[in-house]
């Protein structure tokens, strides 16, 4: 084969290794064909191979038509004019391929970023759960900005990312919950620098780091390590951190939007929680009951919320039946809490109890034992007898009060204090004759203290003596509704800011 | 937390055919290890190289450009590189980048192995 066919023949081999020991091969070529014991080419200022040896090299260029390819080879040697043409043709072929590659893989490059941008926004906004977000989020920065290591923070006061998954433990640092959600390649920053990464992002060699900043303050964090290039990293640039500012910019979105779905989900839980106990607590309240011979009993309560701390109930006890209408301190969940236990204390104790004083006193120390020191309960209790005998105590309760038929009415005030409120208290029996028709109301103080729409004045226990008074002779559960009604007017149907109870008891005709 | 550590291993030799499983980042040091990899076993005489993606998700642009060298090569050798089990991420990727243009990209080892098998 002759020299120039020997050198031509390079190109049917164009990407050894990458392309990148074409010039070498092309060198080691011109050497074999020129006895040149070293040498070197190039282009421009740029050395493309070089082989030691040989001593003092002479420079000649290699005609390569657009790039001023030189030739150094030593001891003087010199290809002849065909030959220097080929390896020229040879060079300059490899470096156009190289270029047209290198432009070819920049301009896919671009599509890929924008592919990326656009694949991520798509990728945020198709998941709520935010180790997912983190993930898919630390895959694609570090991937574009070729990053060696990148990692994503998440950030909250309260870790608003609670049930996402655990992967790693959390830090607190100046009030705030900083945990690694996702990683790849090796750590980046430690909880500390974290924690400190300025608003407009932090910037270094080898290191860049960025907030992600919601509406509701910072939510994250992105940083990243090492830029990669081929065989080596590169300093990050104010570019890089531009890039990255594009994605924290989603990325905030994509977690507020998880952090309001997981509270969302979370009011749901409770709200379905706070159903499923109102609905307990309401199999608690019946609307009526089985009265005694010569009875008549009708209740209702209205929770201001979904389940409330007012209790009654009608038990029967052997020696007669025991009403108790109760009002926990308090409101909501803890409260019915309170009051659950209460109803239930009731139906234990009703029957080994004396008189309606000791069910009270035990009531006072079941709820002394059972709660903690600041849960009390004020309480009506009676005991109903065959022949109108009404046996009763009231443990700080609002006045329970006896409407006679002929509209005469009678309060039953409170005889001790509290149920679980003071070490040792004493509860006193009662007693009261009810003549037929006459009507006992016991009521909690949401409906004597619901204020007024205009002025916020309480209804009253006036009002309420004056409604049962105007009502006292209608069937018993319109009793209670109107009494209701009328508080309602009173408010002005206004929500209720407490619960309100009406326990009423009337002794029938003879 | 799974940190996306490289790992590379040649899981089958089969006449001509390699297969070389890939996990973690593809990134400078991967795909570096990548190209050795696939030169010496085309040096070997394996001229079909599959390359199994399964464990594999996420590569960055210097990954991308040091699989286009192992195309090279490979071609080069008049040979076939194939990939298989990419993530939708990746296959698009390498749809970008022109990677599916030259190599063969399969959903599964399965189809692969079939594939490679069958004479075109």
């Amino acid at each position: 084969m002759s020299d120039v066919a020997a050198v031509l023949e390079l190109l049917r081999h164009p990407s050894r290794e990458g392309g990148a020991d074409m010039p070498r091969a092309v060198l080691a070529e011109l050497l074999r064909r020129t006895g040149a014991a070293g040498g070197a080419v190039g282009v421009g200022p740029r050395e493309l191979a070089r082989v030691p040896g040989g001593g003092e090299c002479w420079r000649t260029t290699l005609p390569a038509g657009r790039d001023e390819f030189w030739l150094e080879l030593a001891g003087g040697a010199e290809p002849d004019p065909p030959l220097k043409l080929a390896a020229g043709v040879v060079l300059g072929s490899w470096l156009m391929r190289e270029e047209l590659k290198q432009a070819r893989f920049a301009e896919r490059r671009r599509l890929w970023e924008v592919e990326s941008l656009r694949a991520i926004a798509e990728a945020l906004g198709g998941t709520l759960e935010p180790i997912r977000l983190a993930e898919e989020l630390v895959l694609r920065v570090a991937a574009l900005l070729d990053a060696r290591r990148g990692e994503v923070w998440l950030v909250g006061g309260e870790g608003w990312w609670r049930g996402a998954g655990s992967s790693g433990g959390a830090t607190l640092l100046s009030g705030h919950t900083y945990r690694v959600a996702a990683r790849v390649g090796g750590p980046v920053l430690t909880p500390e620098e974290a924690a400190k990464i300025p608003d407009e992002g932090w910037l270094a060699a080898t290191r860049m780091a960025l907030p992600v900043v919601g509406r509701r303050g910072r939510v994250g964090v992105l940083a990243l390590a090492e830029r990669e290039v081929r065989g080596g990293t590169t300093p990050f640039t104010p570019a890089d951190l531009d890039t990255l500012s594009l994605y924290a910019a989603q990325a905030a979105v994509a977690f507020e939007n998880a952090a309001l779905h997981g509270e969302a989900v979370e009011r749901e839980r409770l709200e379905r929680e706070l159903e499923l106990a109102a609905s307990i607590q309401k199999q608690l309240l019946p609307a009526s009951f089985a009265a005694p011979p010569g009875f008549e009993i009708a209740a209702r309560s209205d929770a201001c919320r979904h389940v409330g701390g007012d209790i009654y109930d009608v038990v029967e006890a052997g020696q007669g039946s025991v009403l108790m209408l109760a009002d926990v301190a308090g409101k909501g969940v803890p409260a019915a809490l309170m009051a659950s236990s209460l109803h239930a204390a009731v139906h234990l104790l009703a029957a080994g109890s004396g008189d309606i004083g000791e069910l009270a006193h035990r009531l006072h120390q079941h709820l002394l034992a059972a709660t903690p020191a600041n849960k009390f309960a004020t309480a009506f209790m009676a005991r109903l007898a065959a022949d109108g005998t009404l046996e009763y105590t009231s443990a700080g309760h609002t006045p329970a009060l006896l409407v006679f038929e002929e509209g005469r009415v009678e309060a039953l005030h409170p005889v001790g204090p509290p149920l679980g409120l003071l070490p040792d208290p004493h509860y006193s029996s009662q007693r009261a004759w009810l003549p037929p028709g006459t009507v006992l109301v016991a009521f909690t103080d949401g409906l004597s203290e619901a204020p007024s729409a205009s002025d916020g004045e309480e209804y009253g226990v006036e009002r309420i003596r004056d409604a049962v008074v105007r009502l006292r002779h209608e069937p018993l559960p319109r009793l209670v509704d109107g009494l209701f009604a009328d508080v309602d007017r009173h408010t002005g149907g206004a929500a209720l800011h407490d619960d309100r109870s009406v326990l009423a008891l009337r002794r029938s005709g003879m | 937390m799974r940190v996306e550590t490289f790992e590379l291993e040649v899981a089958l030799l089969r006449g001509p055919l390699a297969v070389i499983e890939v996990g973690g980042y593809i990134n400078n040091e991967a795909g570096e290890a990548i190209v050795a990899t696939a030169r010496r076993l085309l040096e070997e005489g394996h001229r079909q190289l599959l390359f199994d993606l399964k464990a594999t998700r996420i590569i960055n642009s210097i990954g991308i450009s040091l699989l286009l060298e192992v195309l090279e090569m490979v071609m080069e050798a008049k040979g076939t590189l194939a990939f298989c089990s990419p993530s939708p991420s990746i296959a698009k990727t390498f749809q970008i980048m022109g990677l599916a243009q030259y190599a063969r990209i399969f959903e599964s080892r399965a189809a692969a192995l079939d594939a490679l098998s069958t004479p075109s």
